[in-house]
């Protein structure tokens, strides 16, 4: 415990205890579970150790991660269900399936019904634990918007989080529903969101700001080609041809990065390292609403992007260059006239006294 | 763990019922019931389930490309 308070009232906002319930059975591949235990700022060691000034004590129930092992592992959630829990976060990871299509069987469940011994559904859970949290997030794009197994065809009747409570609902402390997408989700991603709910939750910090999409806005108000380190190239029209073939912008090789929301190309993956198109990977819109039916073929230039493509191409990108290089070749790579050993000083220095 | 009693009556043979759902520590959704003899050692019988249907396999007509 802090001898010195580093914002106003640490000490009571830290003795508060909440609990994160994650909720991996949405129809996922538990990818968003995996690639936060790699998360470094805030690590997940850091949320659960609480070392970060007056935030409050945390305790994650998450399959993935949980020492307890079946019925012992669900008493948190029937805890919930009876408000012994509260304050408490529900996340949920995967989409949510349409039971009304399963018939007699189910399309994701957790835990068992002690009383009747049949599995309760994902749907259940979330019936019954979202009114009662103080704030329900969606971790993936699958549990955002629905992802691939909510594309066209799909036996399952899938959606995501918000198609099934509602995209104006919102929690009893007023918060809606907070989307966090991405296949699977970067992991700072989570856990930045995490933590900032937690000090909100706490009072130290405003409402979160979310977007139409319900996306926090200072984490994808840009799109991946405004934050690119190969953007430049689209604009002098040079593109790369083939992967791994040089550091140009992959535009022609199917990167739909110009009209996706995400901020992978700044922040990189685990540790700031990395990042799609930052390695020569394409961009597959994996953060979108739109994922994946819109952007399919995904290794395809899309029809406008080969339009605008082809515009930079072969009229002002080659034009851009040409000056460019002449600019560097003939005047910025030249080093000042004055820098020569010498008895005089040619920089033009005159002595004032 | 659930742990259900039920001796049978055949001379003192504890059979008990024991299930595991969901089992942490992996990824995926996996329960295993089983139903043990303790007395002579031997499980009755055991199931597992899955308790998430994705449907990945039968996007018919419509796969990612």
């Amino acid at each position: 415990m802090a001898t010195v308070e580093f914002v106003p009232g640490q000490r009571a906002t830290e003795q508060v205890v909440a609990h994160a319930l994650w909720m991996t059975t949405g129809l996922s591949c538990d990818g968003d579970s995996v690639g936060m235990t790699s998360a470094t700022n805030p690590s997940l060691e850091d949320i659960v150790r609480g070392i970060i000034p007056g935030m409050p004590k945390l305790i994650i129930h998450h399959p993935v991660i949980a020492y307890e092992n079946g019925d012992d592992f669900m008493q948190a959630w029937f805890d919930a269900d009876e408000g012994k829990l509260a304050p408490f976060v529900l996340l949920v990871e995967g989409s949510i399936p349409n039971e009304n299509l399963s018939g007699e069987g189910h399309f994701a469940a957790l835990g068992q019904d002690p009383v009747t011994g049949q599995p309760i559904t994902t749907n259940e859970w979330i019936d019954r634990l979202s009114p009662k949290a103080a704030a329900v997030v969606a971790v993936g794009t699958c549990a955002t918007y629905g992802g691939i197994p909510a594309m066209k065809n799909n036996p399952t009747g899938a959606m995501g989080l918000p198609d099934y409570l509602g995209w104006n609902w919102k929690s009893a402390a007023g918060i809606p529903i907070v989307c966090i997408p991405g296949c699977p989700a970067q992991p700072d991603n989570i856990t930045e969101t995490i933590l900032y709910l937690a000090l909100m939750l706490a009072g130290l910090a405003p409402l979160i700001e979310l977007d139409d999409c319900l996306r926090p806005k200072w984490l994808f108000n840009r799109s991946v080609h405004e934050s690119c380190n190969r953007a430049a190239f689209y604009e002098h029209g040079d593109f790369a041809t083939e992967y791994g073939s040089d550091h140009r912008c992959l535009v022609k090789l199917g990167c739909k990065g110009p009209v996706v929301k995400c901020n992978v190309p700044i922040r990189g993956w685990v540790n700031g390292i990395g990042g799609c198109p930052n390695v020569g990977g394409i961009c597959m819109a994996c953060t979108m609403p739109g994922f994946p039916d819109k952007y399919m073929p995904f290794m395809d230039e899309a029809a406008n992007a080969k339009l605008s493509s082809n515009t930079a191409k072969y009229t002002y990108g080659p034009v851009l260059r040409f000056f460019r290089k002449q600019s560097i070749d003939l005047v910025y790579d030249k080093e000042p006239e004055w820098r020569k050993p010498g008895n005089v000083n040619l920089s033009g220095y005159t002595q004032r006294w | 763990m659930a742990v259900t009693e039920r001796p049978t009556t055949q001379q003192n043979v504890v059979v008990k019922e024991m299930s595991w759902d969901p089992i942490t520590r992996i990824v995926g959704s996996l329960g295993i019931h089983a139903e043990i003899d303790f007395t002579n050692k031997e499980v009755l019988k055991c199931y597992s389930s899955s308790m998430i249907f994705r449907g990945f396999d039968i996007h018919e007509g419509h796969r990612p490309s």
